[in-house]
């Protein structure tokens, strides 16, 4: 037994995820929310909006989606029905590598219908989620968290959303639409993810400031959360082990949080945000086109009319 | 020491079956009914192997809050008394991620013959690839799925009926 202990060890050290040494390894997430809608920007004063063509150029200069985890909190279309826009930004997300987008209300701007459609096409998320288009079916929206690898880390990727934010939508879209408990779901996903063996787990929370507050503290196990919603413009801290952070209004920030995990799993980093200006900063060609095509759309809707 | 041994060979094998749970991977007419082991409203493992192979089984996947799914609940309730001779057995897996809290009073206001199982961590969910409820698969007796249904459907007793049959 004495001289079985430390062969076992030695062989626990070898395939262990951080055998090839004791060096730390650091992973970058970048992550944004709250987009409104805004595929271009606005030089307004009270309310200036840089875009998405904006955010999109820089993550085309800026790296190799090989290298980053880039996710989304949620609202990124406008909160009134517009499909053509809302393609235009769903496509602009998916060749942008986007990994998880979390599902927020304002993705049934175009209706249950249009939100199913979506969710077979883009990288949308939502783990509590379940649909009702008829009375005869429901749809779990996402039934297992996403996991991406990089720089030889497992990270798990699960959504969920607060069913407050559907209090004031109407009564015909609510009774179609299901939020389970987003404790009893965050255990659910974790559970899977500790199967998985990832190494750090992300949690897109789209609610309230307290509602993630309250989730980080009652949930061990999330690594990170990222909340969207209510625009708030939150710097990264930890409640309980949970790092919490929240990119603010209308999309013009780009969270750059880099996560730097230590062989025995323990997560620091460094954070800054990108704020985008709509007069500063370069357009994406592609996505200025997108805008145009967007327009010349419009044009001929106000012509039919 | 025998029981402890019992004890630690279950555990081992729940948590195999829960780490082999493929993830998403929708199931055909044709494919192997894949091992499962879940709580029951009384919190007793119920393991797959009591069941598939051993006979016809419906798998039925069931939310509360499902409103086809309700529907489709009386209609294998049915299927079950008529063919609990010919060896039927039906188990309905309760996806509610609330559990047991949410499922047992339910079914108290409901009472059923079935068998009810809790699925909250949807582990049996994804393996059989579930996306949508009611999701029905009826297993034969080698523990091959025969016939899936997706979506309540006024036509289900004629359907399963047919397949017993035939």
């Amino acid at each position: 037994m004495k001289t079985l202990l430390p062969v076992l060890l030695l062989l626990w050290a070898a395939v262990s995820p951080f055998a090839q040494g004791d060096e730390e390894r650091s992973l970058t997430l970048l992550y944004s929310g709250s987009l409104n809608g805004n595929l271009d920007g606005c030089d307004c004063k009270g309310n200036p909006r840089a875009g998405l063509v904006k955010r999109a150029a820089w993550l085309r200069e800026h790296g190799n989606p090989d290298e980053y985890v880039l996710v989304d909190t949620g609202d990124l279309l406008d909160p009134y029905p517009d499909p053509a826009l809302s393609e235009a930004i769903l496509d602009t997300y998916l060749e942008l590598h986007y990994v998880a987008i979390a599902v927020g209300d304002q993705e049934f701007a175009n209706g249950l219908e249009a939100a199913l459609e979506y969710r077979k096409r883009y990288p949308l998320l939502a783990n509590n989620l379940t649909l009702c288009p008829d009375e005869n079916r429901c749809i779990f929206f996402s039934t297992t968290a996403q996991i991406v690898e990089r720089a030889g880390i497992r990270i798990g990727i699960f959504a969920l959303i607060d069913p407050q934010v559907f209090t004031l939508y109407p009564e015909e879209l609510k009774c179609k639409i299901k939020c389970q408990d987003p404790e009893a779901a965050a255990r659910n996903q974790l559970l899977y993810l500790d199967e998985q063996q990832v190494q750090a787990t992300v949690l897109l929370y789209h609610g309230t400031y307290e509602g993630a507050k309250s989730l980080a503290r009652a949930v061990n196990g999330v690594d990170v959360l990222i909340l969207g919603h209510e625009q708030r413009l939150i710097e990264p801290h930890r409640i309980g082990r949970t790092l919490l952070a929240s990119p603010g209004e209308e999309g013009n920030r780009l969270g750059v949080l880099t996560l730097k995990i230590d062989s025995r799993g323990n997560i620091d980093y460094d954070h800054h945000f990108r704020l985008f200006s709509w007069k500063e900063d370069p357009d994406d060609p592609v996505v200025r086109l997108r805008i145009d095509r967007y327009r010349q759309v419009l044009r001929g809707r106000l012509d039919s009319q | 020491m025998p029981a402890m041994k019992t004890k630690i060979s279950c555990t081992l094998v729940i948590l195999g079956l829960l780490l082999s749970a493929a993830s998403g991977v929708a199931l055909e007419p044709g494919d192997k009914a894949p091992p499962f082991v879940n709580l029951d409203l009384s919190k007793h493992h119920v393991l797959s192997k009591n069941y598939l192979g051993r006979g016809w089984v419906i798998l039925d996947f069931f939310a509360t809050d499902c409103e086809g799914c309700k529907k489709e609940l009386p209609v294998v309730e049915r299927l079950y008394r008529d063919f609990a001779d010919s060896g039927l057995e039906a188990i309905v897996f309760a996806t509610d991620r609330g559990g047991a809290e949410v499922v047992a009073p339910y079914f108290q206001d409901h009472p059923t013959n079935l068998t009810v199982l809790l699925d909250h961590y949807q582990v049996t969910v994804k393996k059989y690839g579930v996306e949508e409820i009611p999701s029905l698969f009826l297993v034969d007796p080698d523990g091959l799925i025969v016939h899936k249904e997706i979506g309540y459907t006024e036509d289900l007793y004629r359907i399963i009926s047919s397949i017993f049959g035939s």
